[in-house]
């Protein structure tokens, strides 16, 4: 069987390693799915997934299995969610909020299956080794957009325990210690360098984040990273014991449940239901 | 018959000898049905059916040695899946390139093109590539008519992109010229909108004057089609165009300069109008026979039975 993955990196002609979404639900699944590749343009499949690649005229005159790959509320920019679904015949989500509230929308019977970012434990690359002593840097890395909404309220605790924070992203955030521009090649090393992870959780009345996945905790767990995303994780991960028990604790759980092959398994048992439900229509 | 998407397909669809002519759905580029209307032999395909057509073409121009370019991209994959039949490469630019110098351009695009066969639409362009085949393109006369003529003048460019090979500084500050002197210049595209290629075709019949400053753009498409629609053509001489255009009879050549070409265009536009309307009629005639469909088919016709279609 042969399958196009199309991502939104590739449809929307972004820079190579520009959109994380396209590289953990698009180029990691193609990576480890014999039969799956990046779509080539011109070339004929049996499947086609639009990863976040809203690409109307394809998914209206494609007529394999068609999967649609969403990882944002994409409805609130603007885009045609509903009307490429219902060109699909069925839709991956990478939280089950989304999953939830599309199943609401309307899409017909299409099948919503949730798939949720997982890692490739090859790029996960290099491991923090052992943690010792009590945490002086912690960095936080994402979009400059989302740094604002959950860095503020937690800028101020950090700082009364004397630690640094360095920001990875695409802008300097105005608080930073120090500033890292983001950069995918680097961006694991400058992680590591660091005694945890800052992930505050996302203020619970914002719409958006309530759709968001944990992708970026379980690639601070696949590094070797404890995440802090409230005061109390603040408090344990001070203590270097306390991380080093996280580190090799989460680092078990990530090869065990959040390897990216796992997806690829939930892939193919959704591409056989779909074709089934084919079938019988 | 296999077509992959490149820009200039209306005449090449509306070819006699053409029967059915299939476009690939792609990311970067779809048939813009307001330029023009989709021939009735044309069809948007998802994929490349091996064994279905004759030959394909494919596109590409400087811009494309830059991996980051969705066209170039677009080029390649199209190349990788289409391996059953000869490939012509439609190449309708030259060498300069923003950023690189023209002989690693050369080279690049030298490599992206293999074995398959290109095609150039000027002979100064072929020179400068080094090889290729040149095909002066042709259209339908009847496509294009000729109109009492409103005294303006007009450009077709586009606004941004390749700035070394358009140079619209030249062109902008003979429009800032013209401005200051206080005529007004229609540049379509910015100052000027068609809904419809109804609506573009009628407004070149009634322009007087139509404009081309692009400095190594080679065989400008709206040029031919304001030629055809009578309009009074003034352009630089790049690109072979001092082999088509005499001086003062079917059209006028200038430099790249402003003042010079601002002075032209207003004295064409009032105390030399009439003069600009008979060359405007003079070059219609000359391009109805020298841009033809016949010319451009007998063209094609001998690059398919070069590559042994």
């Amino acid at each position: 069987m042969n399958i196009g993955m199309v991502t939104m990196q590739f449809y929307d002609n972004r820079p190579k390693d520009s959109v994380g979404s396209s590289r953990i639900r698009g180029d990691w699944i193609s990576k480890y799915w014999d039969g799956c590749e990046g779509y080539k343009t011109g070339k004929k499949y049996d499947v086609m997934i639009f990863q976040k690649a809203y690409w109307e005229d394809m998914v209206k005159s494609f007529k394999g299995i068609k999967v649609f790959d969403i990882c944002d509320p994409d409805w609130l920019e603007h885009r045609p969610v509903i009307e490429i679904i219902r060109n699909c015949d069925g839709v991956v989500t990478s939280s089950e909020a989304l999953a939830k509230q599309i199943r609401k929308f309307d899409i017909g019977e299409k099948p919503v299956l949730h798939i949720p970012d997982r890692v490739d434990m090859e790029w996960s690359k290099p491991i923090h080794g052992e943690h010792k002593g009590v945490a002086k840097k912690c960095v936080y890395f994402g979009y400059s957009g989302n740094a604002r909404v959950v860095l503020d309220a937690t800028v101020d605790p950090i700082r009364s325990m004397g630690i640094e924070l360095t920001v990875i992203s695409d802008q300097p955030y105005h608080s930073a210690d120090h500033f890292v521009k983001y950069d995918p090649e680097t961006v694991n090393e400058e992680i590591v360098r660091h005694d945890f992870v800052l992930l505050p959780n996302a203020p619970s009345s914002n719409y958006r984040f309530k759709f968001k996945s944990d992708n970026k905790t379980l690639q601070a767990w696949a590094l070797g990273m404890p995440v802090v995303h409230d005061g109390e994780d603040l408090k344990r991960f001070m203590d270097g014991s306390e991380r080093e028990m996280e580190r090799v604790l989460r680092l078990k759980e990530v090869k065990e449940k959040w390897d990216v092959r796992v997806s690829v398994k939930e892939w193919k048992l959704f591409i056989k239901e779909l074709i089934e439900i084919r079938g019988k229509n | 018959m296999a077509l992959v998407p490149v820009g200039h397909q209306y005449e090449l669809a509306n070819m006699s000898f053409i029967g059915q002519y299939d476009l690939l759905i792609n990311p970067y580029r779809t048939w813009g049905t307001k330029s023009r209307p989709m021939p009735d032999n044309m069809k948007m395909v998802d994929h490349y059916e091996k064994g279905k057509y004759d030959f394909a073409i494919l596109h590409l121009d400087q811009q494309c040695v830059n991996s980051r370019v969705g066209k170039g991209e677009l080029y390649k994959q199209v190349n990788e899946v289409i391996q059953d039949i000869p490939k012509i490469v439609i190449n309708h630019m030259t060498p300069l390139h923003d950023s690189l110098p023209d002989a690693e351009v050369v080279k690049r695009v030298k490599e992206l093109v293999g074995d398959n066969f290109m095609i150039v639409n000027t002979h100064k362009a072929r020179k400068m590539w080094g090889w290729g085949k040149t095909i002066i393109h042709g259209m339908d006369p009847d496509d294009w008519k000729s109109k009492p003529k409103e005294p303006r003048a007009t450009i077709y460019v586009s606004g941004g992109g390749m700035e070394k090979a358009y140079k619209r500084e030249i062109l902008r500050n003979t429009i800032n010229l013209l401005n200051e002197w206080g005529f007004k210049f229609y540049w379509i595209g910015i100052d000027v909108k068609f809904a419809t290629f109804d609506e573009y075709r009628e407004w070149l019949s009634r322009s007087l004057i139509y404009m081309n400053l692009s400095h190594q753009s080679p065989r400008p498409r709206a040029r031919t089609e304001a030629m055809l629609s009578g309009c009074c053509i003034i352009t630089n001489r790049h690109q072979d165009a001092d082999t088509f255009i005499k001086n003062g009879k079917n059209g006028f050549l200038v430099d790249e300069d402003p003042v010079q070409v601002a002075t032209l265009v207003s004295e064409l536009l009032t105390s030399r109008c009439a003069e600009a309307k008979k060359i405007g009629e003079v070059g219609r005639k000359f391009a109805q026979k020298q841009f033809s469909r016949k010319n451009f088919e007998k063209q094609w016709l001998e690059v398919l039975k070069e590559v042994g279609v």
